[in-house]
């Protein structure tokens, strides 16, 4: 799916901000490291001239839903807000089985 | 039929209603029991007051003894739901049953001092209980009237356990909801909902869902008859004009 530049970057923008805010420069430096984000955040930010920026937006969804729990909500929320594709490692399975049936189906 | 609300109800095939109406402050709760093969599934527990946990403690050991106990579903976080929990989890043990609710429910179980690890759920997600080929699904409804609340659709006998939404003050209670209960919904609802759209949102999802019956946490079961004139005044309510 192609993304939205502008929306992505106001997307990643925000996303990053508020982790400078409420994580720290130095846990987002990394997470934008290994996500391959910019973390300088201004006034206007621009996705990075990056080929795989859609790859690099994913990771840093993934990497700052790490955070906790509070912070995967947030990355859904905003992700919604800006029409961003929501990783499938950020979903749930959909089908499940109670805890109870699957211990009885590896007893057996 | 005449009903003893001293004793648990058996509203469908395996699922039971063990509540207690409240004919004074109007605020009757509305727990489910569900028995599937040797699974056993509480929706919304209740209260940890004696007055209320002594009564719904002795309505699912009618049923069956408190330690058989393998699933507590919590549609959203209030005392009204969720303080006994801690009581099943004494009697079955820690994370020897399945929490289940949503991700943002999931954060204020540890206020209640529950130990056990939560199983979260999220828009659709589907669990399979039992022995019949029984489907819980799992259905958001944010904002009715908590962030993270949902409602659970039961497939095999087509129940909406509807947690508060479809919910109802009723000082003189039935267990099962009259022709003028949507007057009692507009008095509740009216007073804990705040935002028409989030009413729309749900009404839409559930839209093509078969439901042959209503369970919401207070007020009365809506049987199938009932339902789609419940839900064309639910669509024209009034909601968040308390000041």
């Amino acid at each position: 799916m192609e993304i939205n530049h502008q929306q992505a970057a106001e997307f990643a923008q925000l996303l990053i901000m508020r982790g400078l805010g409420l994580y720290g420069d130095k846990k987002m430096a990394k997470i934008c490291d290994d996500s391959g984000m910019d973390c300088r955040v201004g006034s206007s930010y621009e996705l990075p001239d990056n080929e795989n920026i859609e790859d690099s937006l994913k990771k840093l969804m993934i990497n700052y839903s790490k955070f906790n729990l509070p912070a995967k909500m947030t990355v859904l929320v905003l992700a919604k807000k800006y029409g961003m594709l929501i990783p499938e490692e950020l979903k749930s399975s959909k089908k499940k089985k109670s805890k109870y049936r699957q211990k009885l189906e590896f007893k057996s | 039929m005449k009903i003893d609300p001293e004793k648990a109800i058996e509203v469908k095939p395996g699922i039971w209603w063990i509540g207690w109406p409240d004919y004074q402050a109007g605020f009757s709760n509305n727990p489910y029991l569900i028995k599937d093969g040797e699974e056993i599934v509480i929706i919304d527990p209740g209260s940890r007051l004696d007055a209320h946990w002594s009564i719904v403690k002795r309505k699912i050991e009618s049923i069956v003894p408190l330690e058989k106990i393998t699933m507590v579903i919590a549609t959203h976080q209030d005392p009204d739901l969720c303080a006994c929990i801690p009581f099943i989890e004494d009697a079955v043990g820690v994370d020897n049953f399945e929490l289940v609710t949503t991700d943002r429910t999931s954060l204020f179980m540890p206020y209640y001092d529950i130990k056990s690890e939560v199983t979260v759920v999220e828009d659709g997600d589907k669990m399979e209980i039992g022995d019949s080929g029984r489907i819980l699904e799992f259905i958001t409804s944010p904002y009715l009237h908590f962030p993270g609340a949902m409602v659970v659709y039961e497939t095999l006998e087509k129940i909406l356990f509807s947690s508060d939404i479809f919910g109802a003050f009723s000082v003189d209670w039935n267990l099962y909801a009259n022709e003028y209960y949507h007057e009692a919904i507009k008095s509740f609802a009216e007073t804990y909902m705040s935002d028409k759209r989030h009413i729309i949102n749900f009404l839409d999802k559930i839209k093509n869902i078969d439901i042959e019956l209503i369970c919401p946490q207070h007020g009365s079961l809506i049987k199938k008859e009932l339902i789609p004139k419940i839900i064309g005044v639910m669509r024209n309510l009034e909601v968040g004009i308390w000041k």
